[in-house]
């Protein structure tokens, strides 16, 4: 038997078996499966080393007291809301002294997927746990939440958080994962002297009360949710049955998704979704991610780039719709080309005043007193080199014209967290996203501190001030000045060359709706549902 | 002397012995030089700050020194615990057990495959030299040493799943909403008789198809080339030219004199193939989404887990020992001499 006999009759038992084997045990409207590249590590949602798809396990799995209410952004599909907050596991919640204490009244009816029923006492363990973990406490301090003493269990069905003053970033950071609501009766059990908060337990265990049970977890491979029929937190999910399979390859996911295996898609890169974009016979979503951004840092403290003027030529000379339309074919909202230095908006990212301008660029170098061009090097992320490694390719030709000799480095995924955590990489292009929309939130993390995130490495005495100011401002008008003011410096200081704003997308079969995008771009599967 | 085969194989079994050790002290060593620290990678988001990665460097004993992070490591290893992999959430022995036979189903698969067709047209090669066989088998060698694993793949998935619809979705063992039978043996096809569930047995054999044909067609090709130019060189030997000239029948001649005195460099790059692919498979089980140990040092690699990394590296390191052993045995068995010791 030669090799192609092999190949045409091995082919021919395969097809006589693809359809003999029954694939849904369920109605298709009640089932759906998602393909993903990667899956869950972990059943703690205030565990350390947890990856991103496990916050749609958390999601799934754990109430929070409050949810982000949502909006429509194209037919059948929605988004967040983030300045809409309605109780989840709180069936209504209000402000009391001032602002500076916040009042749940938990469901009455509510339960644990052992049948135990939600307390108060539950909330207020699940809190103190997430102010005690190095995971989830620096999260929840942002919320000024940082002391288990803050948490108060009133009665059976009341609890209440005190705050030292009336902060509005408390409500939304109670609608994030780290405050999910786990089942401290079980949790408490297994506990040890030296493992008070049973962190090893839940790494491998669920304890919660959420719209899903896990009832399959091959780890790294599959993870099967069965409908929790109790429960009470909100309208019961059509969805019986979501599987969620990990398949590395995103051609293997496309190509399931076409042949109608696949449900739901997550992570394909935008040449495949361009691909099938117009396939009849699958529907892709793409929503702006207005929380993060793509762009070229500086180490602001080292040289030529602790000079201004350097930073500044830099951002003339990017090519940047070469790279908008190289890199991610157009899918995303510029931030380059803006129109002024003087923001009219006061939210960010916002796009930048910079365009491409070789003139300008040659100028400030020259008054950079660099005329004769440097040479550099321009590191990517190996991980993330579909999009980088195009920005990266069209950073040397375009800085190239203005006697920049730019020499690519490419690093490996697990050395590149390293190397920006060490303030290593002088010249990169990344990305990234935070939880909250408001600027002066974007603004902490993002341009100031010594760590990973403040990726430009910058200092900026003035920003520190307005950020300061903004973080307790309560006037709208007010607020909105001081980050403009901050948006001004950081269009002129440059610490990073903003390029786009990053689009979620997700493709999916058309039977599919009320797909809902949250802040981690993961499946929820209680909104769902499948015209039948 | 001539030993007897037990002798010869406790022999070989206790040179196994430093191999091993050598390979856990060197992937120890090596991952710690590189520099790329777990505890900065995992921390992924914004919310985690430097406290956070010192705790998780705490945590995973990182803040130690390099001798006495492998003195515990050495000591986990000889109790049977391997680590937790931080990848998957789960112990690295446990993973790398539930994912062995997901590889050695699809390698012994691929691996018999490989066997029968390549030993085939490498006999037919090499008694019609210059022939359309031959050149068949030329062209299907080159083939399969110069398409890398997953464009065949690519290829095959297109065709017979995209195109023709014959092959069940090329994702996984099983159908994605099929309850897997009573794990026993670890290998699909093999429980799922077990358990007597033939919908199940469809289901791993469907699967099983072109991703074993993408493995297949790699391997393929070393075995026909080297049992073309094995059986060549015994052709023209003299017993066959006696034993032609002794007008025996073709088929005593091509098989107990020709194949079985070509038969010990034909084992020799069986056993280096069959390692191979265990270890090498990485590509296929990625594009197929099979569960492997392959796809499982890859993740881990990539995400500087060191954990399972040292321990795929030793599992890898014991079944190249295993499969080398048989090997020998088979020497041993095929060639007397090979048990002479010096």
């Amino acid at each position: 038997m030669d090799r192609r006999d092999f190949l045409m009759r091995g082919a021919g038992v395969a097809a006589s078996l693809g359809f003999a084997a029954p694939s849904l045990a369920q109605g298709r409207a009640e089932t759906l499966r998602v393909l993903a590249e990667s899956a869950a590590n972990s059943r703690d949602p205030h565990g350390d080393g947890v990856n991103v798809p496990s916050l749609g396990t958390f999601t799934n799995v754990y109430d929070r007291l409050v949810n982000f209410d949502r909006s429509e952004v194209l037919p059948s599909v929605y988004r967040y809301d983030y300045s809409r907050l309605i109780g989840e596991l709180a069936e209504r919640f209000e402000e009391a002294n001032d602002g500076k204490s916040l009042v749940f009244h938990l469901r009455r009816d509510a339960t644990f997927h052992d049948g135990r029923p939600v307390t108060a006492e539950d909330v207020k363990w699940s809190l103190d746990r997430a102010v005690s973990l190095p995971a989830s406490k620096r999260q929840l301090a942002t919320g000024s939440m940082t002391d288990p003493a803050q948490f108060v269990a009133v009665d059976r069905h009341t609890f209440r958080i005190d705050c030292p003053r009336k902060d509005r970033y408390t409500l939304p950071n109670l609608a994030l994962t780290q405050a999910s609501i786990i089942n401290a009766e079980e949790a408490r059990r297994r506990a040890t002297a030296a493992d008070p908060w049973a962190t090893e337990w839940l790494r491998n265990n669920a304890a919660g009360g959420g719209a899903y049970r896990i009832e399959g977890w091959t780890a790294g491979q599959q993870i099967v949710y069965g409908r929790f029929d109790q429960w009470k937190s909100g309208l019961l999910p059509k969805i019986r049955r979501a599987v969620l399979q990990v398949v590395p390859a995103a051609t293997a996911r496309v190509a399931s998704l076409q042949k109608g295996d696949a449900d739901i898609v997550l992570q394909l890169p935008p040449k495949d979704i361009d691909a099938i974009a117009t396939d009849g016979r699958v529907r892709v979503a793409s929503i702006p991610v207005v929380t993060s951004f793509r762009f070229i840092a500086f180490n602001t403290q080292t040289k030529p780039f602790d000079d201004v003027r350097v930073r500044q030529a830099i951002a003339y000379a990017l090519p940047y719709q070469g790279m908008f339309d190289g890199a991610v074919f157009g899918h995303g909202t510029p931030l380059f080309g803006g129109p002024s230095f003087t923001p009219a908006a006061a939210d960010f990212p916002q796009a930048m005043p910079y365009h491409l301008s070789l003139e300008k660029a040659r100028t400030l170098l020259a008054e950079a007193g660099l005329d004769q061009g440097f040479q550099t090097t321009f590191s990517y992320n190996a991980g993330d080199a579909t999009i980088a490694e195009p920005v990266a390719l069209l950073v040397q030709e375009g800085l190239a014209a203005i006697g920049i000799k730019v020499e690519i480095e490419k690093v490996t995924a697990a050395q590149w967290a390293t190397r920006l955590t060490e303030k290593k990489v002088p010249f990169y292009v990344e990305s990234s996203a935070a939880w909250f929309n408001d600027p002066d939130y974007f603004f902490r993390i993002f341009f100031q501190g010594d760590w990973r995130w403040n990726f430009g490495s910058f200092v900026n005495a003035d920003l520190a001030a307005i950020l300061d100011k903004a973080r307790w401002e309560t006037d709208r008008a007010t607020y909105d000045r001081l980050m403009r003011e901050a948006i001004a410096i950081v269009f002129r200081e440059v610490p990073v060359a903003l390029l786009w704003l990053p689009s979620f997308e997700v493709a999916m079969q058309p039977d599919v709706t009320n797909f809902t995008y949250y802040i981690h771009g993961q499946v929820d599967f209680r909104p769902i549902t499948r015209i039948a | 002397m001539r030993q007897s085969i037990p002798a010869f194989a406790a022999r070989r079994l206790l040179a196994i012995l430093p191999v091993l050790a050598g390979a856990v002290v060197f992937v120890f060593v090596v991952m710690r030089l590189l520099p790329a620290d777990p505890a900065a990678f995992l921390v992924t988001g914004p919310q985690g700050g430097p406290e956070q990665i010192a705790a998780l460097r705490a945590r995973l004993g990182l803040d130690r020194s390099i001798p006495e992070q492998l003195a515990r490591y050495v000591r986990d290893v000889l109790s049977g615990d391997l680590g937790r992999s931080l990848t998957t959430g789960e112990p690295v022995l446990a993973d790398l057990l539930q994912r062995l036979p997901a590889s050695l189903e699809l390698t012994i698969a691929a691996f018999a495959v490989a066997l029968a067709a390549g030993i085939a047209l490498g006999t037919a090669a090499a008694f019609r030299p210059g022939s359309a066989v031959d050149h068949a088998c030329r062209f299907i060698a080159t083939a399969g040493n110069s398409l890398p694993g997953f464009v065949v793949g690519l290829c095959l998935i297109y065709v017979f799943y995209v195109r023709l619809g014959w092959s069940p979705e090329p994702v996984g063992r099983l159908d994605g909403l099929m309850v897997p039978p009573p794990a026993v043996t670890g290998f699909l096809l093999a429980d799922s008789l077990l358990a007597g569930d033939g919908a199940a047995f469809r289901s791993a054999l469907g699967h099983l198809v072109l991703p074993a044909a993408t493995m297949a067609l790699f391997a393929l090709a070393p075995l026909a080339r080297i049992t073309r130019a094995a059986l060549i060189e015994v052709l023209a030997s003299d017993y066959v030219r006696t034993a032609r000239a002794l007008q025996l029948p073709t088929r005593l001649v091509v098989v107990h004199y020709a194949l079985h005195n070509a038969a010990v460099p034909i084992v020799t790059t069986l056993g280096l193939i069959f390692s191979y692919m265990l270890g090498a498979n990485v590509l296929v089980e990625k594009v197929f989404a099979w569960p492997g140990i392959g796809s499982y040092a890859l993740e881990a690699v990539l995400s500087a887990d060191y954990a399972p990394i040292q321990g795929y590296v030793l599992l890898v390191a014991l079944s190249f020992a295993a499969v080398n052993l048989l090997v020998d045995i088979l020497y041993g068995l095929l060639d007397p001499r090979a048990r002479i010791r010096p």
